[in-house]
């Protein structure tokens, strides 16, 4: 009797991955699967999808349940050994509660979003790539709180981030990003955040956290990060693979999936406005500014690497793209000021700089932070110097796409602010850039319906018309506002005490 | 604008003993490869394809290595995975 051969890595994707699929004979395939033809992209031959990966169930539970295992074995160490007293500073953690309120439920949306083309997508590798990467979001949400829960013990901004993320008008930008992808068709949807989200952009989004966790002592964060980050290879795959699928199906789907690639690249983009902020101001040790991480993560990987491939099938670089290259120079600077003026309704603490942070960033950005930054942050500290705080008085516009306050300037002008407006209905929208404003005007019914978190608190939907009554709405136990002398500050300096119980 | 002569494919992985094979067994076939260290993290970028041998990372590490393994250590990549099967993993571009 001859033993036969182990099966290999190929012969055991095709057995157990392609092979269990089957034609459905008793029910219509059309009725099966209804959702993917809509959109106007035509496929021929589902069997041409390659999963280069080759992941079977057998190989995805074996790995998964390794770094589980690993990831929950650190948690344990992390708690056992008093982790959160090795952080560098207590204004980290505002890093880490932007991440848990705007980018944590993104992820629990994600595996609702992929659980379905689990189910709806006719091809058998798509289906299983999209399975895999739903149980993977799901997996990432859960990991991420159980990473950042031993903080909510000791500090604020923690306790209430699913309340947060539908209701705190920061927020609405990552959430109504999500929302616009889930309420699109499936090929639109892997393209925005398989392709748009996790391929273009996802080293900006996800990196930095990583790379700043482990620069400021937060192996919780750190752990968590590469275990889900590690998940990332095989989300990018799929990202590229379905684009490149649909471009050689056929070349009516060219022009479709260019304007998506045009409308995703953007809408990713602003999301990463808050990364950018928290890049450079929530990191007390930084280790590399916005503009390096987009130099690096983006202009390098992407434009000089992806882009020249892509090429190939006549996809040229995303519209505005010019927009944001020149926009590194103060995209950060911009928005964390607008984070700060309106801090007193943020579910995190925000201070002026250090003056040593105000050298590096004079260091970073030579032609823009002293002409145009360093003033604001000088005159900042002045007023909190003689017992003063700097807030905006009243409620910014914001930006009908993205949603995020207007307060970005014309390119290469720092100094010049942007208001794009359209017209829909007799009804006036207003924009914060070009990109928002074409992705509106190529689709004003769908952002008409945006929820805007300004125009809701006027209209009384927040809790009542006032701040506190609004903050009460948010249940904000203290933690909004200025660092100096928070909850935060105060706990910072008695877990670090001799004597203390902790 | 950064300007690049050529372009790179590359491959983030989390920095560990494991990786520290990886980036010392794909240096061993390819001259080209440069590596740059970040906090917790260990890139390699090359302007040629990126071939990682199972054999080689094997002998390096003194046990048996399969390219799935390379799950618990990548982080990211850029490029396409033109080949993962049980001997190697090619990372590149293809056009």
């Amino acid at each position: 009797m001859t033993t036969k051969k182990k099966l290999s890595t190929k012969e055991n994707y095709r057995a157990m991955v392609r092979g269990l699929d089957w034609e459905p004979t008793y029910q219509k395939h059309s009725d099966i699967y209804p959702f993917h033809t809509f959109e106007g992209i035509k496929i021929h031959d589902w069997d041409a999808w390659e999963d280069p990966f080759r992941m079977t169930i057998e190989t995805y539970w074996k790995y998964q349940a390794e770094k589980d295992r690993r990831f929950y074995a650190v948690l344990d160490g992390f708690t056992q050994s008093q982790g959160h007293l090795n952080i560098s500073d207590a204004r980290y953690l505002n890093a880490l509660k932007l991440f848990i309120q705007g980018v944590t439920p993104l992820e629990y949306m994600a595996h609702r979003g992929f659980s379905r083309l689990a189910r709806f997508m006719p091809g058998s590798a798509p289906r299983f790539a999209a399975l895999a990467q739903s149980m993977d979001e799901l997996r990432h949400a859960q990991t991420e709180i159980h990473a950042l829960s031993p903080y909510n013990r000791y500090y604020e901004g923690f306790h209430s981030m699913r309340l947060w993320h539908d209701r705190v008008w920061y927020l609405s930008v990552p959430k109504s990003f999500f929302d616009d992808a889930v309420s699109s068709g499936p090929f639109e949807f892997l393209t925005a955040i398989s392709f748009g989200f996790e391929y273009l952009l996802t080293n900006l989004l996800f990196v930095p956290f990583m790379s700043g966790a482990s620069f400021n002592g937060d192996l919780t964060t750190m752990t968590f990060g590469f275990s889900a980050q590690s998940d990332e290879s095989r989300h990018m795959t799929l990202g590229l693979e379905a684009v490149r699928f649909m471009l050689e199906q056929d070349e009516d789907n060219v022009p479709i999936v260019q304007a998506w690639i045009d409308k995703w690249f953007w809408r990713s983009y602003r999301v990463a406005a808050l990364v950018a902020a928290m890049m450079d101001y929530l990191l007390p040790r930084k280790f590399m500014s916005w503009k390096e991480a987009f130099e690096l993560y983006f202009e390098e990987q992407m434009l000089n690497g992806l882009f020249p491939d892509l090429a190939f099938y006549g996809i040229r670089p995303p519209m505005h793209v010019e927009q944001a290259v020149k926009e590194k120079e103060y995209l950060s600077h911009q928005v964390y000021w607008v984070l700060y003026s309106f801090s007193y309704a943020a579910m995190f603490h925000t201070t002026t700089p250090e003056p040593q942070e105000l050298e590096w960033f004079s260091e970073k950005y030579p032609e823009t932070f002293d002409k145009a930054f360093r003033p604001l942050w000088e005159k900042a500290s002045s007023i909190a110097e003689s017992g003063g705080r700097f807030y905006f008085q009243g409620l910014p516009q914001l930006c009908q796409v993205c949603q995020i306050p207007m307060a970005f300037t014309e390119a290469g002008d720092p100094t010049k602010h942007v208001q794009k407006s359209s017209s829909y209905k007799d009804e006036i929208y207003w924009t914060c850039s070009d990109g928002c404003k074409w992705i509106f005007d190529r689709e004003p019914e769908k952002y008409v319906q945006a929820w805007l978190p300004v125009h809701e608190i006027y209209k009384g939907n927040c809790g009542g018309p006032s701040v506190p009554e609004v903050l009460t709405w948010y249940n904000d136990k203290g933690d909004s506002g200025e660092f100096k002398g928070s909850n935060d500050d105060k706990n910072w300096k008695r877990w670090h005490s001799e004597g203390v119980e902790l | 604008m950064v300007i690049s002569i050529s372009k790179l494919t590359g491959i983030d992985m989390a920095q560990s003993e494991e990786s520290e094979a990886i980036v010392h067994a794909v240096s061993e076939l390819n001259d080209d490869i440069q590596v740059r260290r970040m906090p917790g993290i260990l890139r390699i970028e090359s302007s040629t394809d990126i071939v990682i041998d199972a054999s080689v990372v094997s002998r390096l590490l003194g046990r048996e290595w399969h390219p799935d393994d390379m799950n618990l250590s990548i982080v990211s990549f850029f490029g396409e995975v033109k080949e993962w099967d049980d001997d190697e993993i090619i990372i590149g571009w293809s056009h």
